[in-house]
């Protein structure tokens, strides 16, 4: 079953002369446990993707379904709420909140989500120890390394038990040995739990893992 | 949203001492302000609040009992003191001189009273006695600091020759520039320029129980003189003062709301300008507009609230310096607390707004961007 569907996506930038197709009449389906990998070449559209997907950018044409929702008839008050069910996001830059702590920022999406303070603390706990990064979790991010802090980042996105995981570049700034221990990561969630893992990355590595991987070039999509 | 935004805040220590010190800074002012302006009023009325009185007689026509001819009759003081229900009349005599001290003139208040009554004249003192002669004068303690006088000197009035022991001296009776003193009612008759009259008369009935009421009783028997009940003439002067000194304070008291408003905003505005890429994460996450603002809005509370404690404590510090340096009453009550607290609270709501159209328009698909 699929979790996310995008049908017939026209993204464009600029008019005129400095007019850029983004994407042009993109579709992509990705099942519950599966691993897609989207590569392409700088300035492709492999990030417009990404953010058409997670709700952040609206297409100038074509529809995305996430859970059979067709999130074009949501307003711009209901996909925040969206997006806090059903998406998780990785970032290749971390982004974690410089003020909170490993654990506080991985129990921010269950405190926007209104849970009690206590359970957030219990299910942040939790997950990093699954992570491995039990022994950092009262520590700020500016003293945890690019590994951890990616872990750190990794359970933020999975801490809400998100349909879908959106990764944009999610091992280009780790070592060879953290981006492995990343990639297992993001495969054993699609697996174990069932989730639909979405991947933009140039990383070989991340092939081996995915179920399926698209080729972006010049707004087109093509499975390799 | 209160870890999130109590963290931003104490994350940036220098911002938020900045923030704190203005916060505290308006309530300073405001407080300080206000209870000057409490204590100068509490203590104007002083005189009437403390007098030995239920009802006080005024001369027909008179707003301010210490100005004008005193034109009481002692004829009509002695027919109310017949009256049933009437314990005592006193009857005094008040004269409005001045002193100087190196070409700076002080306004006097002087209010005769009966020595051999304990329950006339000033409410206490200081320093001295109350049992003065017709040569001696009871004189603010802050009046004889300014002059350089204590207890066994002697004043001169202006314009005048005879020359007056201070035998006493009175706490909290300096207000608003005026000075009230105490001399004896025989010393001051040969002030009086009509014969047979006072200044005003200060009347205990035996059963004070409805002032009002015998006050009109007594005004419909006499209509030649203003008969007052004590209670409300004391309001009428508090009134009459604030309306004096009620608009000046309103100006300062907005200058200080909008000072800590612009401080508050300012803060939470360049927060959210240098936290922009994390609001853009929080956007992506998930959190919807209202709870960004609910989270500016704490930390414009929590930064009030900080600055409301500090201000509160140091108006206390503040209140005591003014009146031990410069003589002034600072009278701060819970009221003055309570309300600039509440105008704090308004103004912490006020600045929140501030950063809101800035907090809409971050873009979180921005996050995505190196």
């Amino acid at each position: 079953m699929n979790v996310i569907t995008a049908q017939n996506i026209t993204k464009i930038y600029g008019t005129g002369e400095s007019k850029v197709t983004a994407l042009d009449d993109v579709s992509l389906n990705v099942a519950a446990g599966e691993v897609v990998l989207i590569m392409g070449p700088s300035g492709s559209g492999k990030t417009t993707l990404l953010l058409v997907l997670g709700t952040l950018l609206h297409p100038d044409s074509g529809v995305v379904t996430i859970n059979e929702q067709n999130v074009h008839e949501l307003s711009n008050r209901d996909l925040p709420g969206l997006r806090l069910r059903k998406i998780g996001f990785i970032f290749q830059h971390f982004n974690l909140l410089s003020a909170l702590t490993a654990q506080e920022n991985v129990m921010v999406p269950l405190l926007i989500a209104g849970v009690k303070s206590s359970q957030t603390k219990k299910k942040a706990g939790e997950l990093l120890k699954r992570l491995g990064v039990a022994k950092r979790a009262g520590s700020l991010p500016q003293n945890l390394s690019g590994g951890e802090k990616q872990r750190v980042a990794i359970a933020r996105a999975m801490v809400g038990s998100p349909s879908i995981l959106l990764a944009d570049e999610p091992t280009a700034n780790l070592d060879s040995k953290t981006g492995h221990e990343v990639v297992e990561i993001l495969y054993k969630y699609a697996k174990e739990e069932g989730k639909a893992v979405v991947i933009v990355s140039h990383d070989q590595r991340i092939r081996d893992i995915a179920d399926r991987v698209v080729l972006i070039e010049d707004g087109k999509l093509k499975e390799v | 949203m209160f870890l999130i935004a109590s963290r931003n805040l104490f994350q940036e220590k220098s911002r938020l001492a900045v923030s704190v010190g203005g916060v505290a800074f308006a309530i300073i002012l405001m407080v300080v302000l206000f209870g000057i302006y409490n204590g100068s009023i509490d203590r104007d009325v002083k005189f009437i609040q403390e007098s030995p009185a239920d009802i006080v007689i005024l001369r027909q026509g008179m707003v301010d009992m210490y100005k004008g001819v005193p034109l009481v009759s002692l004829a009509d003081i002695e027919k109310i003191r017949q009256e049933p229900g009437v314990q005592s009349v006193t009857p005094v005599i008040s004269l409005r001189p001045a002193v100087e001290k190196d070409d700076k003139q002080y306004n006097l208040i002087i209010s005769s009273f009966d020595p051999s009554d304990l329950s006339q004249g000033p409410w206490a003192l200081s320093q001295g006695t109350k049992q003065i002669t017709d040569d001696e004068i009871l004189i603010p303690s802050a009046l004889a600091k300014k002059l350089g006088k204590s207890v066994g000197d002697t004043l001169i009035f202006s314009e005048s020759t005879k020359s007056w022991r201070i035998a006493g001296l009175v706490p909290d009776a300096s207000s608003f520039g005026n000075n009230y003193s105490w001399i004896t009612y025989s010393a001051a008759q040969s002030f009086i320029t009509v014969p047979n009259t006072v200044s005003f008369a200060f009347v205990k009935l035996t059963q004070p129980s409805d002032v009002a009421h015998e006050a009109k009783v007594l005004q419909a028997k006499y209509p030649q003189i203003n008969v007052r009940d004590k209670a409300a003439l004391v309001q009428e002067e508090k009134t009459s003062l604030g309306d004096s000194f009620l608009p000046i304070l309103q100006a300062i008291l907005a200058i200080a709301v909008l000072i800590g408003t612009a401080v508050i905003g300012i803060t939470i505005y360049t927060s959210v300008l240098d936290k922009s890429r994390e609001v853009g994460i929080l956007k992506a996450i998930g959190i919807s507009n209202k709870q960004l603002y609910l989270t500016s809005l704490t930390q414009a509370l929590l930064t009030t609230v900080l600055g409301l404690l500090v201000g509160i404590l140091l108006s206390f510090a503040v209140g005591w310096f003014i009146s031990t340096a410069l003589d002034l009453p600072v009278q701060i009550s819970q009221w003055t607390i309570a309300w600039v607290s509440g105008l704090a609270l308004v103004m912490g709501c006020i600045a929140s707004l501030i950063p809101v159209k800035r907090l809409a328009s971050i873009d979180p698909a921005e996050v995505f961007k190196s």
